[in-house]
């Protein structure tokens, strides 16, 4: 019997893009410096897969200036976490058929 | 930059997932307080029980400039924030421990007033530190137990 797999998310899919998601999922919001650091990218990398993400209504972006320095903020919105929980779902039953 | 999902293998698939748990921790640790951070704070409403507990409310200078030394720390602290972690209420749990503080150390006053036992004030600020500390590492420990279980 054939098995059916799951669908993964495209714009999540890329390890980068899922990597950003895998920080802000625990968080409320992160700023970009430590997302940088953490992700391991650089500025412009980060910035094109935020834009992509923001652009898939996945990622909020807020920027303010906090005690005299000017703070770019990163968060997983509804839309996004879903998406992102969804593909985490696909991935453990891919990783699964390891198992099986 | 294309969006064509490539399936990946059950061994990218495992190899993903570990990742997305490394991160998840890994972003949980900057978002958290330290320990030192609550250790910290546990110490500084400490000393402000027992000064609290040694005069009452009449200890006003020393309170004063307990908490003015505080808030400064505290904006100091803040400035370095770079993640905030979800549902962790910061205000409410900073207001209801302040609560705490000052009525357990006004119950210490009155014990001081009564019974007039040295050690007192001390035993106060000890019970207001070792409280602050408990709850939050218990605060600390349930987020991070929290968000291992998500997605």
């Amino acid at each position: 019997m054939p098995v059916k797999l799951p669908t993964l998310d495209a714009v999540i899919h890329a390890p980068n893009r899922l990597q950003i998601c895998a920080v802000l999922t625990p968080l409320e919001e992160a700023e970009f410096q430590m997302l940088r650091e953490t992700v391991g990218i650089s500025d412009s990398v980060l910035s094109k897969h935020i834009k992509h993400l923001q652009d898939a209504g996945s990622v909020k972006v807020r920027k303010g200036a906090e005690n005299g320095r000017q703070r770019t903020w990163a968060r997983l919105i509804g839309r996004g976490r879903q998406a992102f929980n969804a593909h985490v779902a696909a991935l453990q039953e891919i990783a699964s058929l390891a198992r099986t | 930059m294309t969006d064509r999902v490539e399936r990946p293998t059950p061994q990218e698939a495992a190899a993903a997932l570990d990742s997305i748990e490394h991160l998840t921790q890994v972003a949980l640790r900057r978002g958290l307080h330290s320990r030192w951070f609550a250790a910290s704070v546990s110490l500084w409403a400490g000393a402000i029980a027992v000064a609290t507990a040694y005069d009452g409310p009449a200890a006003s200078g020393g309170i004063a400039a307990l908490l003015a030394g505080g808030v400064l720390w505290v904006a100091l602290w803040r400035r370095r924030i770079v993640a905030r972690v979800r549902n962790v209420d910061g205000a409410v749990t900073a207001a209801a421990a302040s609560v705490g503080v000052l009525v357990i150390g006004l119950l210490g006053a009155r014990a001081f007033e009564v019974y007039g036992l040295s050690w007192l004030p001390f035993a106060t600020g000890g019970v207001v530190a070792a409280a602050l500390f408990v709850a939050l590492e218990v605060l600390r420990r349930a987020t991070r137990a929290r968000a291992a279980g998500c997605p």
